[in-house]
């Protein structure tokens, strides 16, 4: 009987068995940490001593911490290699028989094998990255900072390391041969992200109101370890990503060990270590590939069923033939089990008639209303300006927390409930009632619909309606209480929490308590104000074009603001001053800072005025034309500079700032005559200040800045569209 | 006493090991001979706990083998091509075989390994087939185990090295009562050192026999009978084969010495003679009479 402590002895054994691993091991990480620590103190910053040691401070805790991409990928490739050639032992039939007749039980084999991998991962990487620590200290960066950072850096890619490593230790479980382990740990990591790829496809192509998008995307991590792994170097360390990783981590090992148990040591050699699982995962590798060559040809041959059945059988039968000769690694067999290729075939076939005839009647469900416990809605060209996102916690990188960005889909079906759920089913109800006219004859509005169930299921659908058609609908929409709680964050903050507001009229921005003298009360107010006015805005207001724009700061948000945060730039969060906004208008107005000031037509150098013109040419004259018709319509760019002063007065009456354009609900995006119009100033910091940080000074000393307006569809515009084709300057065809 | 009921072993649809009912005495050398693919090393990996019975159960001293330290522990086994630690020496492979088997004499396996002039720091990666062979024997005979399964072990191994492990192999039997079970499929190889034979063939035991057992009670005589005397007169003997040229007759029999001796005298032979049988021939014969033709299954 072997000794208590054999353990540690056979893994003094396996470390030296495996001392290439260990040394390769420590090699690259010695590389990775340390030499390249060394290198980031003697690379010659450009800044000023302080920046230079801020700078170095944030690469070197960047190289520490687990953000460290080249750690990431340096693992994940470890994890392979480790947990693929610790147990490749199992491969071989003489050294299945030398370990297995040792007088030692196959779990502490198990055990001192996986161990052992982890270890030749761990021990090198810790050394390192303490020494790299130590040597960023020794430079500058506070001590607690690295240690802490590498520590946790550590903790954070061992956890994920586990996942992948334990994921390629199951592949060669359940195969006998190292080649098959390796297609086995891609296909363990494949095949979910490809299946659910070839469903969002499907669905996407096939069905009208599919919109799943994130949530087909969210169950990636969640069926592919490789997947699982690098999604966790996202964002920040959350103890939830902890967890789920120890939680993950522990399941793979129990399947690892049960697998390990159940393992017959005749397997070596052999492609599937278990006969059993052999036809299970042919069959579902051959429909996965019948069903993506399906889709491809299916693609190819703009949506031939011909060429769909072409694919069908392409993918399917290749795929069976490659997966029977390594199964029995006998080119002879490659037609072997036809009755499972059968089966894969009719399974991708039925899978592709689900989408292709919607056989589950997915497009024309609608829910009875007494089933909706809530509903949600929103629609691409309302409110479509709205920023989501929030701030992490602050962290080694981001002084303040950072800015991550949540999709308009994600956040709204997350927040809003309307007060009225019918409205929902009414989307839908319409929807069913239209005729589906022909794709190109209109501009389309997405309706987005998330319906809350009794039983606790969420169903969402996009409806698409001609631009137009739902006006009514959306009327009842706007109005809803819910559909603006859910829609605009700035109702649910709390005006107590209001540390700075920034106003930008036209482009001039200002920070109201720092450049204009406002108290932090005042600013609570102003809120106020403001969320009154957004309450009580109709849809016509708020199709108007805006006076300004205005964000409510509260303390991390005017730390991203001061120290100037890339993510959290100058434009994000911004919400728009109606003119209807009559309190926050009055407010500012009281405060001295009036924002709805007509433009002094004085005040303008020149107009360029750029149109779009359509003429019928010849049409040998239009390069690719594929017609037949001697002319062609052509729309092309004419601009001209506007210097006429009773033209530029009325201009100045009628434009709209072109970045404001956005904030209309339900505008039309054709038709709109563009103005690039110089503005006098006095000095070249009011130029800066007023021109977004741009300006132009003339030979003659003039200095003006540029701002983009815009003239709607209009009598004016029609005149500029005559006076344009009287200048004759094209500039772009 | 190593014991096996029913124990049987597929590969998928084939047969390898087939209700093999077999005792294995203590202090014995136990001959496995069989074709190639008989399921000879089936058998011994069986015995060994590297496989795992699909039915039938294998027993040392009433105690299962297949994951039981204290049970494998008592046992060796030398595969036909065993496998070394990876670029590990002689000295290495005892560092690891003295972790795993508590009785390993590392005193007698340097004096082996100086006698038979296999340097301890060599890499064993270097050495001849033979060299591998003499190694995984003293390996075997220094962890100190109960028993020594020993799979083609002779093959490889020259004459003089052949006799020497067969006098170490009797050399531990007498002095710590070792049982070594030697799987072959050269009948000549065992004939001097085993004590019992079984002959597996397609998986199952054909025979299974005491060597002296069967060397005692089968005969091979050579005889002239007289003239005119019919072979009739021989009909008291249990004659199992038999061939003539001219006069002189060569039959296999079975039965005690004295008691074959006895009826050719009342035969009335003109001469006789009681020729010493070998191994092989003994096979022959028995197999014979079970109805295989044993050169088919063996030679």
């Amino acid at each position: 009987m072997t000794s208590k402590n054999w353990f540690f002895k056979g893994m003094t054994e396996e470390i030296k068995r495996r001392l290439w691993a260990a040394a390769l091991s420590a090699v690259i990480f010695f590389f990775s940490f340390p030499v390249v620590m060394v290198y980031l103190t003697t690379v010659a910053y450009v800044d000023t001593d302080i920046n230079r040691k801020m700078r170095l401070a944030s690469d070197a805790l960047n190289i520490l911490s687990y953000r460290n991409g080249w750690t990431g990928f340096l693992m994940a490739v470890l994890a392979v290699v480790l947990g693929i050639s610790g147990f490749s032992y199992l491969n071989s039939r003489r050294k299945v028989d030398f370990y297995h007749s040792l007088p030692v039980r196959r779990e502490k084999l198990f055990a001192v094998q996986y161990t052992t991998g982890i270890l030749i991962a761990a021990v090198p990487y810790l050394v390192f990255v303490l020494t790299a620590a130590a040597i960023a200290s020794a430079y500058g960066v506070s001590p607690a900072d690295a240690f802490s950072t590498a520590l946790k850096g550590w903790g954070f890619e061992m956890l994920s390391f586990l996942v992948l490593y334990t994921t390629a230790v199951i592949a060669v479980m359940m195969t006998g041969n190292t080649v098959v382990a390796l297609l086995g740990f891609g296909v363990f990591n494949g095949f979910f992200p490809l299946f659910l790829g070839m469903w969002s496809g499907l669905a996407e192509n096939c069905l009208d109101t599919f919109c799943n998008y994130d949530l087909m995307a969210g169950w990636v991590p969640r069926t592919s370890p490789l997947a699982f792994y690098i999604s966790g170097f996202s964002e920040d360390m959350a103890a939830g990503k902890v967890i789920s990783r120890l939680a993950v981590s522990a399941i793979l090992l129990l399947i690892a060990v049960v697998l390990h148990k159940k393992r017959p040591s005749e397997a070596a050699g052999k492609a599937m270590a278990f006969s059993i699982s052999q036809p299970v995962i042919g069959v579902l590798l051959v429909t996965e590939f019948s069903v993506a060559g399906l889709i491809f040809f299916w693609s190819l041959g703009s949506g031939s069923l011909g060429w769909a059945l072409f694919g069908l059988l392409a993918g399917g039968v290749l795929s069976h033939c490659v997966i029977e000769i390594i199964y029995h690694f006998d080119f002879k067999k490659l037609f072997c089990c036809k009755g499972q290729l059968a089966l894969s075939l009719i399974l991708g076939f039925g899978f592709f008639a689900l989408f292709r005839w919607d056989l589950t009647g997915y497009d024309g469900w609608i829910p009875a209303e007494d089933k909706v416990q809530s509903a949600a809605v929103y629609c691409n060209n309302l409110d479509g300006w709205v920023d989501y996102g929030y701030f992490g916690a602050a962290g080694e990188e981001y002084e303040g927390g950072h800015w991550n960005w949540q999709s308009v889909q994600d956040r709204v079906f997350a927040d809003m409930s309307l007060a009225d759920a019918g409205l929902a089913c009414e989307v839908a109800e319409r929807w069913q009632s239209l005729p589906q006219p022909e794709e190109d004859d209109y501009s389309w509005d997405y309706v987005y619909v998330k319906f809350q169930m009794n039983s606790g299921r969420q169903v969402l659908r996009r409806y698409r309606f001609p631009q137009g058609t739902l006006e009514e609908a959306f009327q009842m929409i706007y109005e809803d209480p819910g559909y603006k709680a859910g829609r605009y964050p700035v109702l649910s903050m709390d005006p107590g929490e209001v540390e700075e507001v920034q106003l930008s009229v036209k482009g001039e921005r200002q920070l109201l308590k720092k450049q204009a003298a406002v108290s932090g009360e005042q600013l609570g107010a102003l809120l106020e104000a403001y969320q009154e006015d957004l309450r009580g805005l109709t849809l016509e207001e708020s199709g108007e074009a805006p006076l300004a724009e205005i964000r409510f700061l509260d303390g991390q948000r005017l730390k991203a603001v001061e120290i100037g945060q890339m993510r959290y730039s100058s434009d994000v969060e911004y919400y728009p001053i109606y003119p209807a906004c009559s309190r926050t208008v009055s407010w500012l107005a009281a405060a001295g800072i009036p924002v709805d000031r007509k433009i002094d037509p004085d005040s303008i150098r020149s107009v360029q005025v750029e149109v779009e013109v359509e003429e019928l040419v010849s049409s040998e004259t239009v390069l690719g034309a594929d017609t037949y018709e001697e002319q062609v319509l052509v729309s092309s760019y004419k601009t001209y500079m506007e210097t006429d002063r009773e033209v530029i007065r009325r201009l100045a009456e009628r434009m709209i700032y072109a970045p404001y354009r956005e904030y209309q609900n339900l505008s039309e995006w054709d038709g709109y005559t563009y103005l690039d119009v110089n503005f006098y100033a006095g000095s070249a910091e009011e130029a800066l200040s007023r021109g977004n940080g741009d300006y132009t000074r003339t030979d003659q000393g003039e200095i003006y800045y540029t701002l983009r307006f815009y003239i709607p569809d209009s009598p004016l515009s029609e005149e500029l569209r005559e006076r344009a084709l009287e200048h004759e300057e094209p500039s772009m065809g | 006493m190593i014991e096996t009921v029913n124990l049987t072993k597929r590969f998928d649809d084939i047969v390898a090991v087939d209700h093999i009912n077999a005792q294995i005495r203590d202090g014995s050398v136990f001959g496995l001979v069989g074709t190639n693919g008989a399921g000879k090393s089936t058998f011994l990996r069986l015995l060994s706990g590297i496989l795992k019975p699909d039915e039938g159960t294998i027993s040392i001293d009433g105690e299962p083998v297949y994951e039981r330290e204290a049970v494998k522990a008592r046992f060796f086994y030398i595969s036909d091509d065993q496998h070394f630690l990876g670029n590990g020496t002689p000295r290495d492979m005892m560092e690891f075989y003295r972790k795993c088997y508590p009785g390993f004499d590392c005193g007698r396996y340097r004096k082996l390994l100086d006698s038979f002039g296999l340097p301890a720091s060599r890499k064993i990666s270097t050495f001849s087939k033979g060299m591998k062979k003499q190694l995984s024997v003293l390996c075997g005979l220094c962890s100190g185990t109960d028993y020594l399964f020993c799979d083609e072990t002779f093959d490889g191994l020259d004459p003089v090295m052949r006799q020497t492990v067969k006098s170490l192999f009797a050399a531990d039997m007498e002095e710590r009562n070792m049982t070594p079970i030697i799987a072959s499929h050269n009948l000549r190889e065992l004939e001097d050192i085993c004590d019992h034979v079984g002959l597996l063939h397609k998986g199952g035991i054909l025979l299974s026999r005491d060597l002296d057992e069967m060397k005692t009670t089968i005969h091979k005589v050579q005889c002239v009978l007289a003239e005119g005397t019919d072979e009739t007169a021989l009909n008291g003997l249990e004659i199992i084969r038999r061939e003539s040229r001219g006069r002189l007759l060569t039959l296999t029999v079975r039965g005690e010495r004295e008691a074959v001796e006895a009826a050719m005298q009342a035969a009335g032979t003109v001469f006789y003679e009681l020729i010493p049988l070998s191994l092989e021939e003994i096979f022959i014969s028995e197999t014979e009479v079970a109805g295989y033709d044993i050169k088919k299954l063996v030679f």
